[in-house]
């Protein structure tokens, strides 16, 4: 749609980039939504993969890219109409999004796909499409594959060479609560964490305000290792650059892709086809293929080369699931304190 | 300044010199290398977007054209289209919606007493110094009080507020201009004073108004606050668009946009130039 | 007959302030003081400012502001003087050289400055040449490297008001000024600098607010280690959605910066001139 639109904005010439912003933001025909993604990556596999997939099925597709983080502000900012029909998050969102009553259950019956999923991958607020794993990104060519999170910060091989970022990042919150628990917290307990960045500020090379940023000096070769998950290093490496995935010792975080439908959805019914074709092996088996490489939480799709390079079943399967709801109560708290900690 | 710690009494002469010297040295050194300054990371930004390699980084690993070759590709490039397409729509009834508001208020201000035009002008001068984050914010609290949503609409609402002091200042410099006799004239001939502003103000203030409206446009094609408080999802625009190929993946092809922006303004502003002298007393 | 054709004209633009600008900034005001069960409390401020922490990121933000101000006026005026002594052409380039910042994308600006004073890029690469540094540094996510790079962006701000002045001033009440003896620095003292001053505080309006809230250039070339308000009122927005909260930060900024604005307002009225260009 947005697409098709483009050309048209196009061919018309002046008139027509005047005119283009006019024609009504969300098209009314029947089986037409407005589903987010996350920008970059997973936008662009959501319109050329999903997007087709879903149009078989009669459904015309809007992918409007927005973080996860953004998706809930703009939910919350809508005051009663919402601005998409199905949101595309993680849990921690999921959390907040069920807490202020902003997404609805979902009746598995309506998905033809259902059965086919994975056990973890059903949930009452709607599927997971993907797991993502995380763990350490590192340069092979500069710094030795480190062993875990605790190396990082003891290893001088590793002094000055590695970047981190706050939890406002999903990635960074799930990279600290292991460094808690390394460092002797117990769930819900931070201090460990803290006091370790007062003692070793000098020590990290670089702390930045998103995951973004920290990747950004990573290209810039202003550091070398940094909390990633497996995309990031497969999109790095698809981008010419030298980058490797390391499996912390004490277990890879986890953190599942969930689709949801919001409360008040235009069209429930395409609702539930987009969420069909987006569990289906279809679209799950290209999804699996590079550039993108998502795990499939659909049960007939294997994985593939690009996955296995990063991730076993069986290193998928002794995963670390944090608890989101203990995650969630803390994070302000977590943020601000982490200000101080950093803080010059 | 070889002579300035000679141990004799220094002459006026020489001291003239010094002070020239230094003079110059303080324009002409401090003023040369402000220029440089201001130059030099656009023309870095321009380098790099000529690169050959899959992500920004500097030096280039290599000189070629294909970013720009990508950024015009419909298929790989195409939401970028979308973006830059509604971005110049919304600069473009943003620009529109500032002469409509702006151009009329500079020429009422300048016929306005002294003692009002100081006391009212602030307010229409506000957005410019207050932050217009904190402008989102409020805009996007107020909307969501009204039970709505953020929506096109009030992208251009919020634009138009914050940039349309821009035209208000470029305007008002013009309008100060215009000789009220003349007006006066033509009132007095019968024309209404609709048709005067129409017939003989306008067309006074279209300098004012041109550059107003190219300030405007370019401003507003840059915008990320208001946008990003304002915008429904569906609405993206160039700066966030590209702030996204940023962080994911440093794609070049935001340099190659940037290299496109450079190179139409300069061509504007040569145009311009020509047309109308752009900066006119205030 | 010309005032009341002044105010008919005026008001759609008034109004349009009042309502839509100002208006917004009251709720603003009020939801800061609003509690969560509704019901009038100061507590997001008290909570603000009773945080030693948040306090200093405020003074920390307006430091920001000022510093960048110095910066930008020690490099502008002299621009600016050039532009003065300059012929036609040598005009031009500078006018361009001066649109050029204010129109290329922020994102990519910043991107350019990432570059310049990274651990590769030149700036780090000639003083290492030079011998003043034997190992080759970075001055991303420090104060140095924040403030050149907002330099750099917001000097437009101060230059094209004070082009405007000059392009418009008379040469010859300069040159006047010379044939009765006044050199050079003097003629800028009692000439120059007195035709400047108004654009000149209007500059400084503009860039302080400009540089207090430029939130990309902040967050990327700072980094986490600096923090300044903007960062603030996005987290609580858009990370932990306490919009009150937002509010009552964004408005201590506004009063903030607004006190630092009317201070150089006052400066410009008792020296007995315009408070803009």
């Amino acid at each position: 749609m947005t697409f098709r639109m483009t050309r048209r904005g196009f061919a018309a010439g002046a008139a027509g980039l005047l005119a283009a912003p006019m024609l009504p933001r969300r098209a009314e025909a029947a089986g037409s939504i407005v589903a987010a993604a996350f920008p970059g990556s997973w936008e662009d596999a959501y319109r050329t993969i999903m997007a087709p997939i879903a149009a078989e099925a009669g459904v015309d597709v809007t992918i409007a890219p927005a973080l996860a983080q953004d998706q809930v502000g703009k939910m919350m900012a809508s005051g009663g109409t919402p601005p998409y029909d199905a949101l595309l998050v993680s849990p921690g969102q999921t959390a907040m999004l069920q807490e202020q009553g902003l997404i609805d259950e979902i009746d598995p019956s309506r998905l033809q796909n259902w059965d086919l999923l994975i056990d973890s991958a059903k949930t009452p607020l709607g599927p997971h499409v993907t797991v993502e794993v995380n763990g350490l990104a590192y340069n092979p060519e500069t710094v030795p594959k480190p062993s875990g999170y605790r190396e990082l910060f003891e290893n001088p091989a590793f002094e000055g060479r590695f970047g981190v970022q706050g939890f406002g990042s999903n990635t960074a919150t799930m990279a600290w609560a292991e460094i808690a628990k390394l460092y002797g917290g117990e769930p819900g307990d931070m201090q460990p964490v803290f006091d370790l960045l007062r003692e070793k500020i000098d020590w990290i090379g670089a702390i930045g305000t998103s995951g973004n940023a920290i990747r950004t000096m990573y290209r810039q070769g202003e550091i070398d290792v940094f909390m990633a998950s497996t995309g990031n290093v497969a999109r790095l490496r698809s981008l010419g650059l030298p980058c490797e995935f390391a499996h912390p010792q004490s277990g890879s975080p986890a953190i599942p892709v969930a689709i949801h439908m919001t409360k008040g959805a235009s069209n429930p019914d395409a609702v539930y086809a987009y969420m069909d074709a987006a569990i289906s092996a279809e679209a799950q088996r290209q999804l699996a293929e590079p550039p993108s490489g998502y795990i499939p939480t659909n049960s007939e799709v294997d994985f593939t080369e690009i996955i296995l390079e990063f991730v076993t079943p069986a290193q998928l399967a002794n995963a670390i699931y944090p608890d989101w709801a203990t995650i969630n109560k803390h994070r302000a708290e977590w943020t601000a304190e982490f200000d101080r900690a950093v803080a010059m | 300044m070889p002579d300035a710690h000679a141990p004799a009494a220094p002459s006026t002469d020489l001291r003239e010199r010094v002070s020239a010297l230094s003079y110059w040295a303080v324009v002409i050194g401090l003023g040369g290398f402000t220029l440089v300054y201001m130059i030099v990371p656009i023309g870095i930004a321009v380098l790099m977007s000529f690169t050959d390699g899959l992500t920004l980084r500097f030096p280039p690993e290599g000189y070629s054209l294909r970013q720009y070759r990508a950024l015009l590709d419909p298929v790989r490039s195409g939401p970028i289209h979308t973006a830059a397409i509604n971005s110049i729509g919304i600069a473009a009834w943003t620009a529109l919606g500032a002469v409509l508001v702006a151009a009329p208020a500079a020429f009422g201000m300048a016929r306005l007493g002294r003692r009002s035009a100081t006391a009212l002008e602030p307010v229409l001068l506000s957005p410019l110094v207050l932050p217009s984050l904190v402008y989102s914010l409020a805009a996007l609290l107020v909307i969501s009080n009204l039970g709505m949503g953020p929506a096109y609409g009030f992208v251009v609402a919020g634009h138009i507020v914050v940039f349309a002091p821009l035209m208000y200042r470029t305007s008002l410099a013009v309008a100060q201009q215009i000789d009220p006799a003349q007006e006066e004239a033509s009132t007095t001939l019968g024309a209404g004073r609709l048709r005067t502003f129409l017939r003989v103000t306008m067309p006074a203030l279209i300098p004012g108004v041109l550059a107003g409206g190219f300030l405007v446009f370019m401003q507003s094609m840059d915008n990320v606050s208001v946008t990003l408080f304002l915008a429904d999802p569906e609405t993206t625009v160039l700066p966030l668009r590209m702030f996204a190929m940023i962080e994911d993946s440093l794609d070049p092809r935001v340099a190659a946009i940037s290299g496109l922006l450079v190179a139409a303004t300069v061509l504007v502003l040569l145009v311009v130039q020509r047309l109308v002298p752009f900066v006119r007393r205030r | 007959m010309q005032r009341t054709t002044g105010a008919i004209f005026a008001s759609p633009m008034l109004a349009m302030m009042l309502l839509f600008f100002l208006a917004p900034l009251g709720v603003l005001a009020v939801a800061s003081v609003t509690g969560p069960e509704g019901g009038l409390t100061l507590d997001n401020y008290r909570v603000f400012l009773a945080d030693g922490f948040a306090v200093g990121v405020l003074v920390d933000t307006i430091l920001l502001g000022l510093k960048t101000v110095a910066a930008v006026t020690l490099l502008g005026v002299p621009l600016a003087l050039l532009y003065w002594h300059s012929g036609p052409r040598m005009r031009t380039l500078i006018l361009v050289a001066t649109l050029l910042p204010m129109l290329t994308s922020n994102v990519v600006r910043t991107f350019a400055w990432i570059v310049i004073i990274g651990r590769n890029g030149p700036i780090s690469q000639t003083f290492v040449e030079l011998g003043l540094s034997d190992r080759p540094f970075s001055l991303m996510f420090s104060e140095t490297g924040l403030v050149m790079a907002l330099t750099q962006i917001e000097l437009p701000l101060l230059v094209l008001p004070l082009i405007a002045v000059l392009s418009a001033a008379d040469r010859r009440l300069v040159e006047a000024a010379e044939v009765l003896g006044a050199d050079r620095w003097r003629s800028l003292v009692t000439v120059l600098l007195p035709m400047m001053t108004p654009a000149i505080l209007a500059g400084w309006v503009l860039v302080f607010a400009s540089a207090t809230t430029s939130y990309v250039t902040q967050s990327v070339i700072g980094g986490a280690r600096l923090i300044y308000m903007p960062q603030f009122v996005y987290r609580e927005v858009g990370v932990l959605f306490q919009w009150p909260m937002a509010a009552a930060i964004s408005f201590l900024l506004l009063v903030s910066t607004g006190i630092v604005m009317l201070g150089v307002t006052i400066l410009a009225r008792h020296r007995r001139l315009a408070a803009y260009a």
